[in-house]
């Protein structure tokens, strides 16, 4: 019934045919407030005691302050099974956009070029990883990652991230031949706490969302010459 | 080599294109390493030195200086908890106010007490600092909800002519120190972050510049320290037991 319900609004909104044209500069378009525990289940928290290979343990939950809280401890002791080298990592992913009847979709974020987090750290470094699965399965594991440096302290701070700065890299190594990002499908938003530092972690999020900057120009932040057949990317 | 940060060099360059050969896979691995290294090294927006001081006096400026930074008119002292004669511990204090945050706290009503709070941790690349907050009274969010097309009451005008609107300016929230819950009046970090020396801070802010510390009651709302950090505390680290002090 919910399905068909959501299938009747995607008719509608068809038929109305009033999509957002333009962003206007200076606003931010909120894509997750975490003001209410609801918003917190379009996430899913993982760290690699889940896959058997280490011992960090990471929660996503709300804090009493209010707000969303992505904390736990990353441990950097390799677990003793021979196969596995370095250890020490946990991640918050949000969950696939879903159409009615569970289809899948993606995100369009075209009209922004902008990233907008408002986070209060504790002083570590969490990466930021953007996922734009493509159909075809080489490009399943392609993720633009790039860092957030958090203060630390009680006080918030705004992490404004333009998207030509994110690097692109397939299964956690940077690819060599690096190239923007497709705003237009985009799957997945993750934050990803895997610094080397042992000792507990902490990061408070209060909303994160989408700017369109106008005076940020950069196509894309890194070099996309061609460089010499068999060194590069092979 | 990159786990560790360290950058290879030319010379190095030469003998791996020695051993391995130009399409061999370390000389490749070297050029991504000269090539993405040196974009990652300085994109953090708050300095830390290479090698960080192993003394925790400078560790404890350091990371003052960056939880503080948000306020370019902090000004940060070190005090030492000598100079209070009733004082138990002997340690250094790095405390952290500015004139703004001077101001707010003397608009701190007597009857309304000042909290404590802490210790927080801050990680400076792989050393954690424990601080403190010293937390006033809530100034909430100022919701302007007038609806502005009512023109049941509307004003006179005053005398400017050619003026319409308002000669006041829209009370917002004026500083980064007004928060949920509670406006952060100072920070500080301490040598011992025992409860001692957390009451010779406030005596030593009391004597630098804040004199309404004298008759406004301060609670200590210390939380246990996480497990990994060692705390010499003169009493059992305990969930929150509120003590009211006064500080005369």
């Amino acid at each position: 019934m919910v399905e068909l319900k959501l299938f009747v609004e995607e008719v509608k909104e068809f038929v109305r045919a009033d999509p957002l044209l333009i962003a206007r500069p200076g606003e931010t378009d909120l894509l997750w407030c975490f003001n209410e525990p609801s918003v917190l289940d379009k996430f899913v928290a993982t760290s690699d005691s889940d896959h058997n290979e280490g011992y960090s343990t990471c929660s996503f939950d709300m804090s009493p302050a209010g707000r969303a809280r992505f904390h736990g401890c990353l441990d950097v002791r390799v677990p003793k099974d021979g196969r596995i080298k370095k250890a020490g990592y946990c991640a918050v992913r949000s969950k696939r956009a879903r159409k009615s009847f569970k289809r899948k979709t993606t995100y369009d974020w075209h009209l922004y070029n902008t990233l907008v987090l408002k986070v209060r750290g504790d002083g570590r470094s969490y990466l930021l990883n953007i996922s734009c699965e493509g159909y075809y399965d080489i490009t399943w594991n392609d993720i633009y990652h790039y860092v957030l440096y958090t203060r630390g302290g009680p006080y918030w701070q705004i992490a404004k991230i333009p998207f030509s700065k994110f690097i692109l890299g397939s299964k956690g190594r940077i690819q060599d031949k690096q190239n923007r990002m497709r705003f237009d499908r985009v799957t997945h938003f993750g934050i990803t706490c895997a610094d080397k530092i042992n000792g507990p972690f902490n990061l408070e999020i209060e909303y994160i969302g989408l700017e369109f900057d106008p005076t940020h120009d950069e196509e894309f932040a890194y070099e996309m010459y061609k460089t010499d057949k068999y060194i590069v990317g092979v | 080599m990159e786990d560790n940060g360290v950058m290879p060099d030319s010379e190095m360059e030469q003998m791996l294109l020695n051993i391995f050969g130009r399409r061999g896979i370390p000389l490749r691995k070297f050029w991504r390493m000269m090539y993405w290294m040196p974009k990652f090294k300085n994109l953090s927006p708050w300095y830390l030195p290479d090698q960080l001081p192993n003394d925790t006096l400078d560790l404890a400026k350091l990371a003052i200086q960056r939880i503080t930074s948000v306020d370019p008119d902090t000004k940060i002292s070190v005090w030492q908890t000598e100079e209070i004669e009733a004082s138990l511990d002997k340690t250094w204090i790095v405390s952290a106010q500015s004139r703004a945050q001077q101001v707010l706290l003397m608009e701190q009503p007597p009857d309304d007490p000042l909290t404590v709070k802490g210790p927080f941790i801050v990680y400076l690349k792989d050393q954690v600092v424990t601080y403190f907050l010293l937390l006033g009274k809530i100034r909430p969010e100022y919701k302007d909800d007038r609806d502005i097309d009512d023109v049941s009451n509307i004003k006179k005008p005053p005398g400017i002519p050619g003026f319409i609107g308002n000669t006041t300016l829209p009370t917002v929230k004026s500083t980064v120190h007004e928060q949920d819950d509670g406006t952060i009046v100072s920070v500080c970090a301490t040598g011992t972050s025992s409860r001692d020396s957390l009451l010779s801070w406030i005596r030593l802010l009391e004597q630098y510049g804040n004199p309404v510390l004298a008759d406004i009651p301060v609670i200590f709302t210390l939380s246990a320290p996480p497990t990994d950090i060692t705390v010499q505390e003169t009493q059992p680290a305990i969930h929150d037991s509120e003590k009211e002090i006064k500080s005369c």
